[in-house]
């Protein structure tokens, strides 16, 4: 029997939960359907992200373009509908498209040339924001068509805020494929040993091009609900966006070192995440002062993964 | 190791809500900024504190962090959540902002813009230098300082933007009102100072007799001059209008290079923008559109605009 | 010798990287369930004859025959799909993933196949992974308890039983006590005593003597980047075999030690 203490993401669940006890007793505004549902939808770009960084940290990677990919997939697809007069299905297929592209380039470089994943993302992070400015002009464009205000504040049943359906359909998807499909299983596989994964017949290569490709595309997922919510869209959207993902798959217990974590550790990683801003902006905290503690508490959160590390490997 | 885990992780959560303010008084006003912390949002965001404090509401000052459209969005979603009766805020998009203003507005909040205006909402009022008007009286001191006939180089900003448009044409039109004959040399940039330093040397080149340069934004001033140093010119012997009242458009006054300078009010900004947001929040009737006006500074009371705008602090020649 | 009757049977196999002679002419056979070790010094051939009969490297001549069957092998997973499953010393596992996931790893069973998103069968994999545990004898108290938490011994149990779990023909077992105490040591030479009785042929490869005799059948001594003796253990003696290994004693004076190996010869 696993026991609930044993999952990697029961840290990130009582940080969650404790927070929440002690927003609730500072901040009268926070305990509210209101309040819990605007935490849950400002998580939601961050956890579409943090989902396709999952799989990537899992393979002992990194993905460190994800915010400048939503750039460039979400000032395509508003370019395409606002300056190109494009249908709006096909600019989301076409973000789709810029994402997957993206992700079989990054993998290339990655699992074929063998160029660090650090390296060949890092140069992304200016790459496809340069490009996401160049190719639509610097232009901001706003008043997107149908379907996209239904996408960012469109309500299902009359009271589901759309980017929470978006992000609980992602989970719960991309749970079942990381614990129950060869993708998920060979992601651990390759995270945990990668030359052992080799041995085993398992084609690694592309296995690790895969998972750049899922993480591309969960880009431009959250590229469509992001300019959704904002109802418009540019080159200069998702600015540093890479490190909340980063910080909120570290925060639910998956290992920078790959093969150990969940994803639903990530989702509490990112909610976590957004409650210390929410909190912090109820408890009218500065931005300075909200940049420290989110830095502090990645900081804490890695050291908290080696610590561990080093413990399982004295072991 | 558990206990461990968890524990660190508690204290990072204490200490992210730690410092908490507690004052309470009758009204609560939200001032969001762009985030920006240059010298001009320095001014304006003093203004608006001081404003705030002034007034004696309780005042809640937050900043879209990195200047991240979506960061604002949340912190507008926040304010909403945390009942404020007014929210100021300074956009750092002016579409994208609008959902989130909207549903503010919708919520009974009041909310005004400061410096940048918002569009795709209605908001409660805005408040800013009204840069036509702003240029116009640059155009007017220029208009004194030739005759008919004469050339004179136009440095612009971008003109993909309605404030570096609204300064070309406020500037040109006062010009040409009284000397319909001037030839205006136009020095095209996109806010860029090096573009304008080159611009002006090709016009500095093609032409031995220009009298003036105006420039939209001080940085193009201070690329004007750079180009004109290196052409040999001394202070003084082109005649130069700056624009906003920065620092260094100041310092370069009081250095001799520039005889002019449209200064924009900025603490005045953030001060009429958080005392319209106070108004508005007692329900009181505010204009959609307030203009914080243009002061003209020139050499004899540069040092008096300096200490009372502020801007004294930041400048190198005091 | 009859060659139908061996598992496996190589003939001449060669392999030389330049000038360099790894392996010269070498023939080997094991009998149906037989338990043989392959011993010898530091660079007698040991590697390349195992890379070689495990499809890691090519050979520049010689034949391998699987129950009589001329094979080639073209990579590690074509020898492990003919039925030759090897268990390294890095043993191939991932130490993230627990018993049953790490036991079917690279050949799960699927209940839809979708490609790379191919549907596990938990159950199924789990059932059989109890089964194959407790045919080998190996005992694991938490099936999901991932490899982190086991010792090196339980490891290799666990490679063990996957690869005697899914062997058609034979294993080869790379030096799987090196790594290893004493009291792990002895429970893995159970494991490896419950194949013999089950008749499960197997290959060891060896540097401890004392372990050599205790399991296994017969000895096939390397030299030199040749197989220079083959004899069964009831028939020699650890000082002899250490002769042969060093060269002190010529394979030619110790009776029947080059039988097997002229036998294979002749019928190249």
């Amino acid at each position: 029997m696993k026991t609930l203490t044993r999952q990697e993401w029961y840290g990130a669940l009582v940080a969650v939960l404790v927070l929440g006890i002690f927003l609730s007793i500072a901040s009268p505004y926070f305990l509210n359907s209101r309040n819990l549902s605007n935490i849950l939808v400002q998580a939601s770009v961050i956890a579409l992200l943090a989902g396709g960084q999952t799989f990537v940290i899992l393979t002992g990677g990194v993905d460190l373009a994800v915010g400048s990919l939503t750039a460039l997939a979400g000032a395509m697809a508003g370019y395409m509908m606002i300056k190109l007069g494009i249908d709006p299905y096909m600019a989301i297929l076409a973000a789709f498209a810029i994402g997957a592209g993206v992700g079989l380039f990054n993998g290339y470089l990655v699992a074929f040339v063998g160029i660090p994943s650090f390296i060949v993302t890092l140069g992304g992070l200016t790459l496809w924001r340069g490009l996401a400015y160049d190719s639509t002009g610097g232009f901001d464009m706003s008043g997107l068509p149908d379907p996209f205000p239904f996408i960012g504040y469109g309500e299902l049943f009359g009271f589901l805020p759309m980017p929470i359906v978006v992000m609980a359909v992602f989970y719960i998807t991309m749970s079942f494929v990381l614990s129950s499909t060869k993708l998920g299983r060979y992601v651990y596989a390759i995270g945990s040993n990668e030359m052992g994964a080799r041995q085993v017949g398992i084609n690694v290569r592309w296995y690790k091009l895969g998972v750049y490709v899922v993480s591309g595309l969960c880009c431009a997922l959250a590229a469509l609900v992001l300019i959704g919510r904002m109802d418009s869209s540019s080159g200069k959207i998702a600015q540093m966006f890479e490190l909340d993902a980063i910080a909120a798959v570290i925060l639910g217990g998956t290992s920078l070192f790959g093969g150990r974590g969940s994803i639903i550790g990530s989702l509490l990683g990112a909610i976590l995440i957004t409650m210390i801003r929410n909190g912090m902006n109820l408890l009218e905290i500065s931005q300075f002062k909200q940049m420290m503690a989110i830095g502090a508490v990645v900081i804490i959160a890695v050291w908290i993964d080696v610590v561990r590390r080093k413990r399982l490997l004295r072991k | 190791m558990k206990l461990g885990h968890i524990t660190g992780r508690l204290a990072v959560a204490l200490l992210a809500v730690g410092m908490m303010t507690a004052a309470h008084a009758e009204l609560t006003i939200a001032y969001i900024t762009n985030g920006n912390t240059n010298e001009g949002w320095t001014l304006i965001n003093g203004g608006a504190k001081e404003a705030g404090k002034k007034a004696g509401v309780k005042f809640i000052e937050l900043a879209a962090e990195k200047g991240e459209l979506s960061k604002q969005l949340a912190i507008v979603e926040d304010m909403i959540t945390r009942h404020v009766d007014a929210i100021a805020i300074a956009p750092v998009d002016s579409a994208g902002i609008a959902p989130a203003v909207k549903r503010a507005l919708a919520a009974g909040i009041p909310v005004v813009a400061v410096d940048t205006n918002i569009t795709g909402a209605n908001v409660t009022s805005y408040v800013a230098t009204d840069n036509i008007k702003a240029a116009n009286v640059q155009g007017s001191w220029a208009a004194e300082q030739i005759k008919d006939g004469d050339k004179v180089v136009y440095v612009t900003g971008d003109q993909g933007q309605s404030t570096g448009q609204e300064r070309k044409k406020g500037f040109i039109d006062a010009l040409k009102a009284k000397h319909p004959h001037v030839k205006i040399i136009e020095v095209s940039t996109t806010w860029d100072q090096t573009q304008a330093q080159n611009g002006v040397e090709s016009a500095l080149r093609a032409n031995n007799d220009i009298k003036l340069i105006a420039c939209a934004w001080d940085g193009g001033a201070l690329g004007a001059v750079a180009a004109m140093k290196g052409y040999g010119i001394r202070a003084g012997e082109i005649k130069l209008a700056g624009f906003d009242g920065s620092p260094g458009g100041l310092d370069m006054m009081k250095q001799g290079w520039q005889q002019a300078n449209a200064a924009q009010m900025l603490a005045k900004i953030g001060a009429t923008g958080v005392e319209t947001a106070i108004a508005a929040a007692k329900k009181q009737k505010v204009e959609a559109r307030i203009d914080t006006g243009a002061f003209l500074v020139l050499p004899s009371n540069v040092d008096k605009f300096a200490k009372d705008s502020g801007v004294a602090q930041f400048m190198k020649m005091k | 010798m009859n060659t139908e009757k061996s598992v496996i049977e190589i003939r001449g196999l060669t392999k030389h990287y330049g000038g360099v002679k790894a392996l010269t002419e070498a023939n080997f056979c094991l009998a149906p369930g037989e338990h043989a070790a392959i011993v010898g010094d530091n660079g007698a051939g040991k590697s390349t004859f195992v890379r070689l009969i495990t499809g890691v490297e090519s050979p520049n001549s010689g034949e391998i025959f699987l129950d009589g069957k001329s094979v080639t092998f073209d990579s590690p997973l074509d020898a492990r799909d003919q039925g030759v499953e090897t268990v390294y010393q890095t043993l191939a596992l991932a130490e993230d993933l627990d018993v049953p996931a790490n036991i079917f790893l690279g050949r799960e069973k699927v209940l839809f196949n979708l490609g790379p998103l191919s549907i596990l069968d938990h159950k199924a994999m789990r059932s059989e992974s109890v089964q194959m545990l407790s045919t080998t004898g190996v005992k694991i108290q938490d099936m999901s308890e991932t490899l982190r938490g086991m010792s090196g011994g339980q490891r290799q149990c666990v490679a063990i039983a996957r690869a005697a779990g899914f062997a058609k023909k034979l294993i080869i077992l790379d030096e799987p006590t090196a790594a290893l105490g004493i009291q792990e040591t002895a429970r893995v030479e159970e494991i490896i005593k419950g194949l013999k009785q089950r008749g499960v042929p197997l290959i060891i490869i060896s540097h401890n003597l004392r372990q050599v005799f205790d399991l296994v059948d017969r000895i096939w001594v390397f030299r030199q980047g040749r197989i220079v003796a083959s004899v069964l253990k009831t028939q020699t003696s650890p000082e002899q075999i250490v002769g042969l290994i060093t060269g002190a004693v010529n394979p030619d004076d110790v009776p029947g030690a080059t039988d097997l190996i002229t036998d294979i010869a002749l019928f190249q």
